[in-house]
């Protein structure tokens, strides 16, 4: 069943088509891979997914639900959730703390009950810590809870911004780059946690990624953007062997980087 | 150690300090209560800036403002008609107010009130667009609200304020505020909605896509700063026993802009030492304004000195101590008792 | 009300605006550089005010020497204040600044109390400004065409200095893209410091303006009219030049024409400029001239 859909989806920067006419299909459990040599409009997209930046043509549909132009908080609470490419972590709070604020939407208790410690608001906030703390704890970062965010090993950083993403209970995830900065060690593990979450979370997956290794391992189905034009998209095996990608990578090197 | 410990701290330390009030109610020389009274109220209002500048990360400049909302709503409430028809008499006050008088804590509920819906009128714009409007528009509203007090005749009494006003405020009324203010806001950062508005605060891209509702988010800091100014100056009025447009200018929302910066944004134990310390300051360097004879040398009194110094110290503390006295660090017994047995070893 | 009469307005109007405008033009270079919000513009406009007083009554300058010495050290002011105040921290969180501003702004208003004393001074005013002259039946005073006249040349002057030159060229530079600017090898803290002197210079001839206007001085009357041309800027969309004129001129006819009309409400001119604020943010926060926010 489709679950995101991205028809005729355009943004323009002033003169600057950062994506132009795109187009995308994203089954229910499907982990997709969207790639692109660098300023192709990855990022963008995801900004227009979550409307972060606002679409100039086109539409973003969710599970049947048009929410484009929706406030991003919302489309959050729809169910996308995101990590970022320059990790954007609250760093003066604690790793605890970035889990749980995610779980701040679905909150039901007033402030004067979360104020004055009523018996609702209690359990809900038990029930947070509780959560949170598996979350921590599947993602192996329980060690580091009260350790601020923003000072933890950049590895960590990253992980710790997945399990935030994690805790909207999300039933779409981006991921932008996660693997940046990290090692083939380092690569590999991260290829095999997103495939443990995917299934204990019930994901649907898009990702945006430069290491082809990690692309081609694990996504099922993969997009190529060129300067915001979709120049192909199918099978790993398929892009691997396709001229036109391997030309817009050519003059960039990055695909066997 | 344990929570039970605490708790049982935390009452005992509150007895105690109520015990100290007491005293101090019944014995200190009224001048001290004074100072001790200040200092409650520049903790309420150091206490609920925080809230808006330290944890929000936004920045107001109104406190004044909605402190001379609070102070004029609540007494134009709690003064008797006998004595409202006495202050007015250019121009008679507008019924009802010329008949209604209740109560002083429901006057200052009301004034908190009327304080939090103005925030909500003048936030919501400025949270909406974000950036540096908040700041500026807040120091214009407090600015604009002396032009109304000026010009509102017949509720207001207008640039002749409002005199003889009955002392109510003493240190049970302030710092039972200071103490509920500083209960409430503790309570709300640690909280759920307290995280949203630290995150907002770190970085407002990521919290909008944590699903933070950023205008629900500030406009909530903001109403409950609001609120709490238009409480501290309903008890700076009583104390005051005076008020006029003038009382409530941008010195005073200097004054705590100090307090929060010089504690810490985003520490309320900072505002709380603060909000004393500067109570005091206040009273200590007022020789700096009187005549004073150094080696034979008589030096006149300057007006203006004092805030010159306090200004010195406010820039002083910007640049190079952007961080303030704690940071974001907060008294805990835990933080006590760690450090008593890193002295023993 | 008499045509004659309503021209009358209408020039002063123009006049007043023209202050207000060169007072937001200071705030809106400032904004598009560094994009702070420079809190302490509206003092450094009252300190103006003061230098030429006391070059004229305590150097005893002749009068066109001291408007000189007064633009001058006021512009070392502008340029102190940034290099002292805001150099350090422009690499801080946008909070730190903007304390830091707001901090000065507090300062110098109390250095001016101290120094100076809190009570008002008289501006000299040279009696040929004072004079009217009778246009067609339009009583014009010499002042408000001087006025016009001095604003005209100055903003022709800038027009060249921005357009034109290579410092402008860096300053509108700056303010498009900061990082690339600088990675471009531009100079930041000479094209900055400029920025301020340039600001300091349209705060400092404006005063002087204003102050023959009206000719009493004192430490804090640059709130009022600092925070009128903030609202200018920000209602023109700060960043953009012709907008703080543009909205320079409509609080300047917003206040002349209250006073004509509507004499009674005159007491509420500046709460009438604050709701048209309010409202211009709610409608459209980029002001009537910003760029819109490409979102
Ligand atoms: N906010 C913005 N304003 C103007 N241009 C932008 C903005 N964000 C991205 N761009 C431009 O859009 C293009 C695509 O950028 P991006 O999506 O970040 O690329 P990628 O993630 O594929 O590396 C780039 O040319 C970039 O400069
Ligand atoms: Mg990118």
């Amino acid at each position: 069943m489709s679950l995101l859909k991205l028809e005729h989806v355009t943004k323009r920067f002033g003169g600057l088509t950062a994506v132009s006419d795109f187009n995308l299909d994203l089954q229910e459990g499907e982990l997709v891979g969207l790639i692109g040599p660098n300023g192709a409009g990855k990022t963008t997209i995801f900004n227009l997914i979550t409307n972060t930046y606002l679409v100039s043509e086109g539409k973003v549909i969710l599970g049947g639900k048009d929410i484009t132009g929706m406030k991003t908080d919302r489309i959050t609470a729809e169910g996308i959730a995101r990590t970022f490419q320059n990790i954007r972590l609250f760093g003066e709070l604690t790793a605890l703390d970035n889990v749980r604020t995610a779980f701040h939407l679905r909150l039901k208790s007033s402030v004067l009950s979360a104020v004055f410690g009523l018996p609702g608001y209690r359990k809900e906030e038990k029930e947070i810590d509780d959560k949170a703390m598996l979350l921590l704890k599947t993602l192996g970062l329980e060690k580091y809870k009260d350790d601020l965010a923003g000072s933890l090993p950049y590895g960590l950083q990253r992980k710790l911004e997945i399990s935030r993403a994690l805790a909207t209970n999300p039933k779409v995830l981006l991921l932008d780059e996660p693997a940046a900065g990290m090692n083939p060690e380092e690569t590999l593990a991260l290829a095999a946690l997103i495939m443990r979450i995917r299934k204990e979370f019930n994901l649907t997956v898009l990702l945006i990624e430069h290491d082809m290794s990690l692309v081609m391992s694990i996504c099922e189905r993969i997009v190529v953007l060129d300067h915001g034009v979709t120049i192909a998209r199918g099978l790993p095996k398929e892009i691997q062997n396709n001229p036109e990608v391997i030309t817009a990578y050519l003059g960039t090197g990055d695909l066997y980087a | 150690m344990d929570r039970r410990m605490k708790l049982i701290l935390t009452i005992v330390s509150l007895l105690v300090f109520i015990l100290l009030l007491w005293l101090a109610e019944s014995y200190m020389d009224p001048f001290i209560k004074r100072i001790l009274n200040v200092a409650a109220i520049y903790v309420i209002l150091g206490v609920s800036l925080n809230l808006i500048n330290g944890f929000t990360g936004q920045f107001s400049l109104g406190h004044a403002g909605f402190m001379s909302l609070g102070a004029y709503a609540s007494a134009l409430l709690y003064m008797s008609p006998a004595l409202k028809a006495t202050n007015f008499f250019i121009e008679p006050i507008i019924w009802p107010l010329s008949e209604i008088q209740i109560p002083f804590f429901f006057a200052l509920l009301v004034g908190g009130a009327i304080a939090a819906v103005a925030g909500f009128a003048v936030g919501a714009p400025c949270l909406r667009v974000g950036g540096d409007y908040l700041a500026i528009v807040t120091y214009g509203f407090a600015e604009i609200i002396r032009v109304i007090l000026n010009n509102l005749q017949n509720i207001t009494n207008g640039p002749l304020g409002l005199k003889g006003l009955p002392t109510y405020t003493n240190l049970y009324w302030s710092w039972g505020w200071a103490l509920f203010t500083i209960f409430f806001i503790k309570k709300l950062v640690d909280s759920s909605y307290g995280r949203a508005l630290k995150s907002i605060r770190e970085d407002e891209v990521a919290a909008e896509a944590m699903g933070v509702n950023l205008f629900k988010h500030k406009t909530l800091a903001f109403v409950i700063g609001a609120f709490f100014a238009g409480i501290g100056g309903g008890l700076l009025g009583s104390l005051l026993m005076t008020i006029d447009p003038n009382s409530f200018n941008i010195s005073l929302t200097f004054q705590i802009v100090m307090i929060v910066l010089l504690g810490g944004l985003g520490s309320i134990t900072g505002s709380v030492v603060m909000g004393v310390s500067i109570a005091f300051l206040m009273e200590l360097l007022r020789f700096v304004e009187s005549p004073m004879t150094i080696f034979g040398l008589t030096i006149p009194g300057i007006s203006g000195m004092r805030m010159l110094i306090f200004a010195l110290i406010l820039v002083i503390t910007v640049i190079f101590f952007r961080r303030g006295l704690f940071g974001q660090k907060e008294f805990s017994w835990d933080w006590i008792f760690r450090s008593k047995r890193r002295n023993a070893e | 009300m008499s045509p004659d009469v309503f021209l009358q307005h209408l020039v002063n109007g123009i006049s007043l605006g023209f202050i207000f405008g060169l007072i937001a033009i200071g705030y809106t270079l400032v904004y598009g550089v560094v994009k702070l919000v420079n809190f302490a513009h509206g003092d450094v406009f009252m300190m103006a005010t003061f230098f030429v007083f006391y070059g004229f009554t305590l150097f005893m300058m002749p009068w066109w020497l001291a408007v000189i010495f007064g633009i001058v050290v006021t512009i070392l002011l502008g340029v102190g204040i940034e290099r002292i105040a805001y150099r350090p921290l422009r690499d801080a969180p946008r909070i730190s600044s903007l304390c830091a501003a707001i901090g000065m702004s507090f300062l110098i208003q109390n250095i001016a109390t101290v120094v100076f004393g809190g009570r008002q001074k008289s501006f000299y005013v040279p009696p040929s400004l004072t004079t009217t002259f009778v246009i067609g039946g339009v009583r014009i005073q010499a002042i408000t065409i001087a006025t016009i006249v001095v604003s005209v040349i100055v903003l022709l002057l800038l027009t060249f200095l921005i357009k034109r030159t290579k410092m402008g060229l860096a300053m509108r530079a700056l303010s498009v893209d900061f990082d690339t600017a600088k990675l471009m090898g531009i100079n930041v803290n000479r094209t900055i410091a400029f920025t301020f002197a340039i600001g300091s210079a349209l705060a400092a001839l404006s005063a002087i303006l204003w102050a023959l206007r009206y000719p009493q001085i004192w430490p804090f009357m640059g709130v009022f009219p600092g925070w009128r041309a903030f609202t200018a800027a920000i209602i023109g969309g700060i960043g953009s030049i012709v907008g703080a004129l543009f909205g320079g001129f409509m609080l300047g006819m917003v206040t002349i024409l209250l006073v004509a009309f509507f004499p009674e409400a005159a007491g509420y001119r500046d709460a009438i400029i604050f709701v048209l604020l309010v409202v211009i943010l709610l409608v459209k926060p980029t002001g009537l001239f910003g760029e819109k926010k490409s979102r």
